[in-house]
């Protein structure tokens, strides 16, 4: 098999030309949808029958929860690409992940802890779907620990590859946590093999969010491992010059 | 489709519900904007950094201080 294209696609220099154009639609799509989603969600969109107005806290606490882990799946399956076939990229991309993942990890947890409040009468509970969800934020910690731990980036690289592809165990303990072990987190109401349990008045608005927080996240992985790429090929005259522009 | 609240102080409020939610909203929208933010800053100081080195290695080259292990007195 011709595996050219594999490190053809590897290539920074070939990668950072290719992706300007999407940076810009990336952008300008997931600025849009976010707005308009979340103005549907917080204003159009009718009560929850049970939980009054908290719900509308849906819009944002499950597209961050889901794409926390898809992310980390991005994270941990860059890292192993790079791991195997050595491509720059691959780790470039697993870096750029980190920060992005952790972050909405964090978003997840903040307003799931916050919806919390008023729908079960407490912040927090060491549950199994809580409880792997900050397992997740720490391991997303610790690859980011791991990247500035070592003097050397391909040391670095390898060891925080090896620990996101060990952490990729998480993530489907996360998502099938709340049908093995009982816990106050509802099962989801979003099913693909039957029907949902959510009004398409609530289920629209959500799924804007969804392709918005998936464009989002894009857009911030493209530009951050874009950033990367420069950073870390500084030394070659194509980057020298993006670098040096303007400032002669 | 219409705007489901009466008025504006109606949709602040949401029920009891306002404080959870424009709490958990504001939150977000902080981290979306600070995620948006954080490459362009990155690129500014990669820049910064770069160009710096670049005018230290084309003016004239600095004294060079060298410093011997064990001769420091």
């Amino acid at each position: 098999m011709n595996w050219q294209w594999l490190h053809r696609f590897g290539s920074p220099k070939w990668f950072y030309e290719k992706t300007g154009l999407w940076v810009v639609a990336l952008g300008l799509c997931s600025i849009t949808l976010l707005v308009v989603g979340a103005v549907w969600g917080l204003g159009f969109a009718p009560e929850d029958a049970k939980q009054g107005n908290s719900y509308r806290i849906i819009y944002i606490h499950v597209p961050a929860a889901v794409i926390s882990m898809a992310g980390y799946y991005i994270m941990a399956i860059a890292g192993g690409v790079g791991l195997i076939w050595r491509t720059k990229l691959s780790f470039i991309v697993m870096r750029a992940a980190a920060p992005i993942g952790a972050w909405l990890t964090f978003a997840a947890l903040f307003t799931g802890a916050v919806w919390g409040k008023p729908t079960w009468g407490t912040w927090w509970v060491w549950d199994a779907r809580i409880t792997s969800m900050l397992i997740l934020l720490f391991l997303y910690l610790g690859v980011i620990a791991l990247q500035q731990a070592f003097q050397h980036q391909d040391s670095a690289d390898k060891t925080s590859a090896i620990l996101a592809l060990v952490g990729m165990v998480n993530v489907p303990i996360i998502y099938k946590s709340v049908e093995w072990w009982t816990t106050l987190h509802q099962p989801a109401s979003i099913k693909f093999t039957q029907k949902s349990t959510i009004d398409p008045s609530m289920l629209y608005p959500l799924m804007i969010m969804f392709v918005a927080f998936y464009a989002f996240y894009f857009w911030c992985l493209l530009r951050s491992a874009r950033a990367e790429i420069l950073r870390r090929e500084q030394k070659t005259a194509w980057v020298g010059e993006i670098l040096m522009k303007g400032s002669r | 489709m219409n705007f489901y609240f009466s008025d504006v102080s109606a949709f602040l409020q949401m029920g009891k519900h306002g404080f959870y939610v424009w709490l958990c909203y504001g939150v977000v929208f902080f981290i979306i904007l600070l995620l948006a933010l954080r490459p362009s800053w990155e690129l500014r100081q990669l820049k910064k950094q770069y160009v710096a080195a670049q005018k230290r290695k084309h003016s004239s080259p600095a004294p060079r201080v060298v410093v011997e292990k064990g001769n420091q007195t």
